[in-house]
């Protein structure tokens, strides 16, 4: 399901997110590998942003560098008028789980707790909900991605499609404004990897903010804005050409 | 659901890992199942030893003297401070053992009905002899053969037998006070039998009494007391023209074998701390292993919101599981083992086990260090572990890790001439340095300890070879009287299996005390001037040279009653009643405290002094023409003794060489069978590490292990490079350990020898046990690598490069 929108922001809104001046290089046995030189980029409320480039251009690294899973070396991000950039890991935690919701590309659950303590355990970290709610909760967001009945599995049992469908879950568990997915269809078939990306449409349809980093030109074709990463850089951004046509 | 996700998370992963669980709950069980057992020995046997001693009332004073009547044993109760005194009357046959040879046997009658002192402890059947029945002690039941309800053969030196039917067999704590016979371990079975098998057996004069119990009124754990009460005592029976033979005390908690429980004590505590140590080393390297493990879960748990707090906390718990887990296996496990332990003990030792009983101190040791022990060992990996950033632990890369490049690893990495998966496998042990260390470090202290308990073993059994030198001749003969020597001489050597004889001599001797008085008991024994029967083991001074005349050497055990008396010293002492100054030229070591005071002086002196009779002997040592093993020696020993009852000699007993020698190393099995369990748990630990190290090796290898397949690399080739890696980490380790193992175990035979005999003992290195650790490393290092090899290699390639 394609999404109508191209553009989601209107001229003069507050960015959700602002990437400032973000730089981070790599440091190993071979030397200095700069992955992200410089990017500035704003995020709005309601967009639902693909993030394309080749395999290095640093797409992964711009996500992480949203999330707060990696530092930058130079540069600032803020979401939401707070500064992430600086944060110590412990209140990076605690503000992410209240504030992000990750999907990752290789599912991330953790295999000794069913699908539905598994989308409980970021309201048990952030103390998001009562004790009671907490579950009822969860089997209503497995519900509404359509594992209801699944709930009690492990995820060795279930399906690489399901688990995916089952971490998207755990994103919504705290009721995020923001979803950040790095490649969350890379590891899925195709029919899996529509049926998730379908789900993503749905949820930006429903207000959220969605970036999702991929390498797949078609799906990001399916989004509402193109961000396209080269060598560290933004090469190509959908919403400035937007705005020039305008 | 009834818990949070996050509780649930610690106990699935108890549930689901279950090996690896099994082997953190190891970890920490082994440790916990050492202190224990240290621990619950430690307080049982001092409790048991000295409640089980002071529970048969044993004697405070105790003599042998010439034979008295129950008038003069009435008179010695009269005597001030005298509680209690009892009679008995105590002499040496020989017994039929189950191999058809006579061996010694100490018959001992008296009133068993109304005695109180001394009490033996009834194992089977009765303690109450009648006519033509005897009651045996436990202490060397299995060299006779016999059970309650058998008949035994005993002989006299006059060589009549007397058939008598075993009506009990008891424990007798008593064996061993006097501590001049060589103590427990060379002691002969007891028989004890009533009045009117005395007079059945013919034995003269069997209303008197030839032994004293006695008990003293007051504190009885003043030795000064008893001391005091003893002069009296022996004073009075001199005056009364009794002839004293030998004179003890003893206070009522002083087990004979006390010296031997506390050396063995004294090294368990010395192992202990070192198994603490060992433990934590391997809790932290298995807990290192489980937090690489979840190092992911940690990274995503962040990214979802956990703060670092939180996760630590989620750790902590499990390792609290853990070592409630382990605390619950270990202390069902250290009760039955205790108590095992105590039973085998209480009978090699000698003394009344009480059963086991639950210690509440050793059980919250047991907790503490269950509880404490395992989030120390565990607290620097969670440390770290919580410590990586989301992006290192979602990855497993730390970007800040340092690439090392030191001068060692360029060398491995240079070396050639070597297949390249080995040579990859030889990288592979110096990958983790630290990891390594620690491995190392376990695995090298357990080698080390083996290694050791092994030459401890041998330093030993060198100690009880030399005790041998002190009876270098295959038979030990004793005459019932001193016969001459040259009558005797002639006797044997008609036997052409015997190729020397030496007339030996022995005596009663008490110290002499600086105000007149007499002191404590000496063995006494004159022998040949420069004879070749005896090698001793000299501490200070020298030897007795042929040409002495009133020269005497004394054993270690005066060095530590008697610190004040130094080579050149004179020391009188009364010999069969007669006081005769005797200058000190040396000490010897023999065995300290196990066998008393001892001495030995020149034949030719000795029997020069007055109440001597020249010429005459009544001890005879003989050399075999042939080497004999211990069943020949018994063969000749029973031909010897018909040869001289057939010429009316009467014998009251022979003892063969091996004899000896196994009695002596009795004892000393049983510290060895002590350290042998120390050294299996410590080898148990430095296993489980190697096991850890090795899983986690090749856990943190799988994708690398998935591009060697996808590139040609079969089963094969991948179990060898572990293998290869695993040994090379065993053997390093033995190197290390065998190093080791010179100092701690000089180290473990010094304070052993220094707690049984009062001094040092030369150390022997044993070849044995570094080929035994040898094969026992390589084994551990297969078996630690084969599992996790195997588990790798069952992975398919996709599932291992879809591994991270």
């Amino acid at each position: 399901m394609a999404t109508d929108r191209k553009v989601s922001h209107k001229r003069g809104a507050t960015p959700l997110i602002r990437v400032q001046g973000i730089k981070k290089v790599f440091h190993s046995g071979a030397g200095e590998f700069t992955a992200l030189d410089g990017i500035d980029l704003d995020f709005y409320s309601g967009e639902f942003v693909g993030i394309v480039g080749k395999s290095g251009s640093g797409k992964s690294t711009l996500a992480n560098m949203i999330t707060g899973i990696d530092h930058p070396t130079e540069g600032k991000i803020e979401i939401e008028g707070q500064i992430i950039t600086g944060m110590n890991e412990s209140d990076m935690s605690i503000w992410r789980g209240n504030n992000l919701g990750i999907v990752f590309q290789f599912y991330q659950l953790l295999p000794t707790l069913t699908l539905l303590e598994n989308v409980i355990l970021p309201m048990d970290f952030c103390n998001r909900f009562e004790n009671g709610e907490r579950e009822e909760r969860a089997r209503s967001l497995l519900g509404m991605v359509g594992l209801e009945a699944l709930a009690d599995k492990l995820p060795a049992m279930t399906s690489g499609g399901e688990q995916q469908t089952t971490a998207i879950a755990r994103a919504l568990a705290n009721d995020p404004p923001i979803l950040i997915a790095d490649e969350p269809t890379g590891n899925l078939d195709t029919r899996t990897a529509e049926s998730v990306f379908n789900l993503f449409c749905k949820l930006a349809k429903d207000g959220k903010t969605i970036i999702m980093v991929t390498h797949d030109p078609a799906l990001a074709e399916r989004t509402s804005r193109i961000v396209k990463l080269h060598d560290g850089k933004v090469v190509t951004d959908s919403s400035d050409e937007e705005q020039k046509r305008r | 659901m009834n818990i949070s996700p996050r509780w649930q998370k610690v106990l699935s992963d108890l549930w689901k890992n279950k090996t690896r669980s099994l082997s953190i709950i190891a970890s920490i069980a082994v440790g916990l199942l050492a202190i224990g057992i240290i621990a619950n020995l430690f307080f049982s046997l001092n409790r048991d030893m000295t409640s089980s001693f002071k529970s048969i009332n044993p004697a405070n004073v105790q003599f042998t003297t010439s034979l008295i009547d129950q008038d003069m044993v009435d008179h010695i109760q009269r005597i001030d401070g005298v509680k209690a005194v009892e009679g008995a009357r105590e002499f040496t046959m020989q017994v039929l053992n189950a191999e058809g040879n006579w061996d010694g046997i100490e018959i001992q009658s008296k009133n068993y009905g109304a005695a109180q002192i001394g009490l033996t402890t009834l194992l089977e059947g009765t303690r109450l002899p009648e006519k033509d029945q005897i009651v045996l002690s436990n202490n060397k039941i299995n060299t006779l053969g016999v059970k309650v309800g058998d008949w035994v053969t005993l002989r006299d030196s006059d060589g009549n037998q007397y058939k008598l039917q075993v009506v009990g067999i008891v424990q007798d704590q008593m064996l061993g006070t006097t501590g001049s016979t060589g103590g427990f371990f060379l002691a002969n079975t007891w028989g004890y039998v009533d009045h009117a098998t005395l007079k059945k057996m013919s034995v003269a004069l069997p209303d008197y009494f030839n032994k004293l119990y006695i008990t003293v009124k007051g504190d009885a754990e003043q030795q000064d007391l008893l001391k005091q009460i003893g002069t009296s005592i022996y004073n009075d029976l001199e005056k009364n023209g009794v002839t004293i033979i030998q004179y003890s005390t003893r206070t009522p908690t002083n087990h004979p074998n006390v010296s031997l429980v506390n050396a063995i004590v004294g090294l368990l505590f010395m192992l202990t701390f070192l198994i603490v140590f060992l433990s934590g080393i391997l809790i932290t390297n298995t807990l290192q292993f489980l937090l690489t493990q979840q190092m992911q879960q940690v990274g995503v748990m962040k990214s979802i919101g956990a703060t670092r707090n939180q996760v630590i906390g989620i750790y902590m718990a499990l390792i609290l599981i853990f070592g409630l887990i382990a605390f619950a296996i270990t202390a069902p496990v250290t009760a039955v083992f205790t108590d095992l332990l105590m039973k085998f003990l209480g009978k090699t030792i000698n003394f009344i086990y009480s059963g086991f009983h639950p210690n509440l101190i050793v059980m919250l040791i047991q907790i503490f260090l269950a509880l404490i022990v395992p989030q120390v060992a565990g607290m620097l990996p969670i440390l770290r572990g919580t410590n990586l950033s989301v992006q290192e632990a979602l990855s497993g890369i730390q970007q800040h890790a340092a690439i090392s490049d030191s001068w060692f690893d360029r060398q491995v990495n240079h070396i050639k001439g070597i297949a390249r998966p080995n040579l990859i496998a030889l990288r592979n042990v110096f990958r983790k340095k630290g990891r390594l260390a620690l491995t190392l470090i376990s695995l090298s202290m357990a080698g080390a300890v083996f290694i050791s308990v092994f030459s401890v073993r041998v330093s030993f059994m060198d100690y009880i070879s030399k005790i041998g030198q002190y009876f270098l001749a295959d038979l030990n003969i004793t005459l019932s009287t001193s016969e001459r020597v040259d009558e005797i001489k002639q006797i044997l050597y008609s036997n052409p299996e015997i190729k020397y004889v030496e007339p030996w001599s022995g005596a009663r001797a008490l110290l002499v005390n600086a105000d007149g008085s007499s002191g404590d008991s000496v063995s006494f024994t004159a022998m040949p001037n420069g004879s070749k029967l005896i090698t001793p083991i000299m501490i200070e001074g020298r030897w007795l040279d042929p040409r002495d005349e009133n020269a005497i050497v004394l054993n270690d055990q005066f060095m530590t009653d008697f610190p004040d008396v130094k080579v050149g010293d004179t020391i009188t002492l009364k010999v069969n009643d007669h006081d005769s100054d005797w200058v000190v030229v040396g000490f010897y070591r023999l065995v300290g405290n196990l066998g008393g005071l001892s001495s030995y002086v020149n034949l030719n002196y000795f029997v020069s002094l007055p109440g001597q009779v020249q010429n005459h002997a009544s001890v005879y040592r003989v050399v075999a023409r042939d080497t004999l093993d211990s069943s020949q020696e018994k063969v000749l020993a029973a031909k010897v003794q018909t040869m001289l009852e057939a010429r009316n000699i009467k014998v009251s007993g022979i003892s063969t060489a091996s004899f000896i020698n196994d009695s002596a190393a009795d004892g000393f099995n049983v510290l060895v069978l002590v350290l042998m369990i120390l050294a299996i748990l410590i080898a148990m630990v430095g296993g489980i590490g190697l096991t850890g190290t090795m899983g986690m090796n090749i856990m943190e290898r799988t994708r690398e292990i998935g591009i060697m397949r996808s590139i040609g690399a079969s089963d094969k080739v991948l179990i060898r490079m572990v293998l290869i890696e695993g040994l090379l980490i065993g053997w390093v380790s033995w190197g290390i350990g065998a190093l080791l193992s010179l100092p701690i175990s000089r180290i473990m035979s010094n304070n052993l020898t220094r707690s049984l005999f009062g001094s040092q003992s030369d150390f022997v290195l044993s070849i044995t046990g570094y080929v035994i650790w040898f094969v026992v490393v390589s084994i551990l290092s297969v078996l630690a690598s084969l599992i996790p090899a195997r588990s790798a290699t069952r992975l398919t390639v996709r599932e291992v490069l879809s591994y991270e």
